[in-house]
């Protein structure tokens, strides 16, 4: 009974609170005490550093489901829980290279003439197509796949890019540009069809020639088996089955590597594809993983506007509510990672928001999704789920407000990241801000990639991002609750009230600015 | 017999040529003597974790000098390296970044070598470590960067003349141990001058792998790499001393760490460097 009533008096107590319409009534229900009381949870020694995925997470991702059913947030599709599947993939023992030339088979070995990358796995066998540096680059006047069919066949393509190291270079020349990565080769032979991507060494301009592939500890015996990190389990199916191959597989396709030297520099000096089919040659390769699918939570909670034309127009405000777990440290040394700041801090600001909404009578013309995002440290996983597999379509997706690491350093100053993208969301930020009083710092710009908001941006949506700063416990056990100005997230929490508020109830739809939305 | 004798000619010709080039090689400084030295590298590493690719793209540049504190009897010579700064420009795409950093650096080590230059003895007298900014930690100075590592041939060189070498570095430290081993071919390719000084040119091609393992931030860690060193090395005939240096360098590394961040990285790193004797 006791704790029943714990529980409800709050409640009664706020709901009394919301007297007043507009803005005002929702700020005053964002507190410094519930914001203490939420972070002390989140960041206990309980929740074992709430790695992703783990038992911890989930109970705290419970935790935060609780308080937006407390608050009256609503599910979305009847579930307050977006289920993320991760995979985690290690080689298996059937991998295979072979090519058949003129009736003979050569074999090649794993390790130290080919290494698969971790893209996807499966058992090909196709004619082979080399096709350059398989790349398309429209803005450069590139493309390797140019009058070639590349349907169900195997291409072999070079590492790197053309023109590396020359200054003079259509593409970047000094730096490798995007074009040149692994992935985006694979990807993009995949598109145009390929059922299979053999990447080997570009011999012009480099002296080791050995396949590179994915860091597979099976195959690097000195790297710790415990490094295979997760991955997203769907972004598998988007890919074909990839492999790098070196000077061995080069010398058997090529006959020698002059050969593939000469096509190379060709190709350099006129920029113009030269594709080709092998005649009479086939590749047999077959990658195979030992998959292990793991589970782990974004929480979601909605309000729904009430203006019947703007009400399926949604605004996102998220936090990341996952850390890095914990060691097996030394007995009776500190070996959680609490992650107060990281992100609890921003967890609990999310919360306050999502709890001033929900309690104030007066309901917003636009919709709101509070989402607490599992994964980010992993690689920002769960906004990329999110954003990908979206709950309400991205195009009704009016902006985005992120909330990571808000509970240190000056309780007057604030880092404002992602203005470069969104002039409008600088602005609003700016003008929702003098009610508040920050001293905004404008210099976090390049931390930009290292939240959940940087996926929004991606998929075009005008984003900002309130960050206090990195300190001396970032990604230490010392990140404690003790050490977290509670009055500071209060602060936080909101401007990020008033920002949501003034695009929830406005016609006014922000923009990311043009230049970003190109890249 | 104008044919033979012409023959005969240029075979006289090559011959001396060859033997006025023949030179052996002695790692033979004065005591006193200072030799102040300016490295330039240019390095792009490409990297890949957590689905994302990296690129960095860094410009070093550091001073630093050999002060000759006694030669032996029999040819050991003692030597006292310092490195005064180090400052590194850093470009990446990936978060943006473009910053120069500068270094005071006060890392002062001591080196035996033989007349060959054969290392004997090495100890840390100063520092060794610097502070990285942006919470990037401390970190070990490659001392590899900074010794001399040349080990010449007993007998006489003549040009197109090669030896080989290997050589196993070892740096440990309280959270890991990273072995660096090298395996290389040194071909003589003649005389001549380079920055005022008599010198031998010598081509190098060597191949390198590293491995290492320890734990960062009570992470476990361990890489494993190889790769290739290319270049030119001019060395002054008299002393034995480097003058100059082009050197090219890749590595294929591949990491991973283990605990709160579970992460397989493989690294791509190329490096152009030149070393100048500048005093």
């Amino acid at each position: 009974m006791r704790r029943f009533l714990i529980l409800i008096l709050p409640v009664l107590f706020l709901s009394c609170a919301v007297t007043k319409d507009g803005f005002k009534s929702g700020l005053e229900l964002i507190t410094a005490e519930s914001i203490a009381q939420n972070i002390s949870f989140l960041a206990s020694d309980s929740l074992k550093g709430r790695n992703t995925p783990s038992p911890e997470l989930d109970i705290a991702g419970n935790f935060i489901a609780e308080r937006f059913k407390q608050y009256g947030l609503k599910p979305v599709n009847g579930s307050y829980f977006q289920r993320v599947e991760f995979v985690r993939i290690d080689l298996a023992e059937q991998n295979a290279l072979i090519l058949s030339k003129n009736g003979e088979q050569i074999v090649f070995k794993l390790g130290e003439d080919f290494i698969p990358f971790n893209f996807a796995d499966g058992e090909i066998e196709a004619e082979v197509i080399f096709a350059g540096y398989g790349i398309t680059a429209k803005e450069y006047g590139y493309d390797d796949y140019e009058g070639i069919d590349v349907k169900d066949k195997i291409v072999v393509v070079l590492r790197d890019e053309p023109q590396e190291s020359d200054t003079t270079s259509v593409f970047n020349g000094k730096n490798p540009t995007r074009y040149s990565f692994p992935r985006y080769k694979a990807q993009n032979a995949f598109e145009h069809g390929a059922v299979g991507v053999i990447i080997i060494p570009d011999p012009l301009n480099h002296s080791v020639l050995k396949p590179r592939g994915y860091v597979w500890p099976k195959l690097y015996k000195n790297l710790p088996r415990a490094s295979l990190p997760i991955q997203l389990s769907y972004q598998l199916s988007k890919m074909p089955p990839s492999i790098e191959a070196g000077e061995n597989f080069i010398k058997a396709l090529f006959g020698d590597i002059q050969v593939l030297k000469d096509i190379q520099r060709s190709i350099d000096e006129t920029l113009k594809p030269k594709s080709f089919k092998f005649e009479n040659v086939k590749i047999k390769m077959k990658i195979s993983f030992a998959k292990e699918k793991v589970y782990a939570n974004n929480v979601v909670g909605l309000i729904e506007g009430e203006d019947e034309k703007l009400k399926d127009e949604v605004i996102i405000i998220g936090a990341h509510y996952d850390h890095v777990g914990y060691t097996t440290g030394t007995m009776g040394k500190d070996s959680i990672y609490n992650g107060a700041d990281d992100n609890a801090s921003g967890t609990v600001g999310m919360i306050e928001v999502a709890k001033a909404f929900a309690l104030n009578k007066k309901k917003p013309k636009r919709s709101l999704l509070f989402i607490a995002f599992c994964g980010e440290e992993k690689g920002l996983l769960g906004s990329r789920y999110y954003v990908d597999n979206p709950l309400f379509p991205i195009e009704k997706t009016v902006a985005m407000i992120n909330l990571d690491m808000i509970g240190r350093n000056s309780i007057d100053s604030l880092i404002l990241i992602g203005w470069s993208y969104s002039e409008d969301m600088k602005r609003i930020a700016e003008e929702e801000n003098q009610k508040i009083g920050f001293k905004f710092s404008y210099d976090g710009e390049r931390d930009f990639p290292r939240s959940d908001q940087a996926n929004f941006a991606r998929k075009g949506i005008p984003v900002i991002f309130f960050h206090s700063g990195e300190h001396e416990d970032y990604h230490k056990v010392s990140d404690e609750v003790s050490k977290i100005n509670f009055a500071k997230i209060e602060k936080v929490a909101k401007l990020c009230y008033l920002v949501a508020y003034r695009i929830a109830n406005s016609d006014f739809k922000p923009k990311l600015n043009e230049d970003k939305l190109a890249n | 017999m104008r044919k033979p004798s012409i023959f005969s000619l240029v075979l006289f010709i090559l011959v001396e040529f060859g033997f006025s080039q023949g030179v052996s090689l002695r790692f033979q400084p004065e005591p006193g003597q200072t030799f102040n030295y300016l490295l330039l590298s240019e390095t792009t590493v490409i990297q890949s974790a957590m689905g994302m690719e990296q690129v960095v793209f860094s410009k070093t540049e550091s001073k630093f000098k050999y002060l000759i504190q006694n030669v032996s009897p029999n040819g050991n010579v003692e030597m006292i390296i310092s490195i005064d700064t180090i400052k590194t420009s850093i470009k990446t795409q990936m978060p943006p970044m473009d910053t120069t950093f500068s270094f005071p650096i006060a890392f002062k080590f001591k080196q035996v070598h033989d007349k060959y230059g054969k290392p004997l003895n090495y100890e840390i007298i100063e520092g060794g470590e610097v502070q990285i900014p942006m919470g990037g930690g401390t970190r070990r100075i490659d001392k590899r960067n900074y010794t001399f590592s040349l080990v010449f041939p007993q007998d006489k060189l003549t040009p197109g003349k090669s030896w080989s070498f290997s050589y196993s570095d070892t740096s440990t430290a309280e959270e890991g141990k990273t072995i660096v081993k090298t395996n290389g071919e040194y071909t003589f390719e003649g005389i001549e001058e380079k920055l005022g000084l008599e010198c031998a040119r010598l081509k190098l091609d060597a191949n390198l792998s590293l491995s290492g393992s320890g734990t960062i931030q009570g992470m476990n860690y361990g890489l494993e790499g190889e790769g290739k060193n290319k270049g030119t090395v001019w060395v002054e005939v008299k002393s034995g001393v480097i003058v100059y240096s082009e050197m090219d360098t890749e590595m294929d590394i591949a990491m991973g760490i283990s605990g709160q961040v579970e992460m397989t990285m493989p690294m791509t790193q190329k490096v152009k460097s030149t070393l100048s004797l500048i005093k």
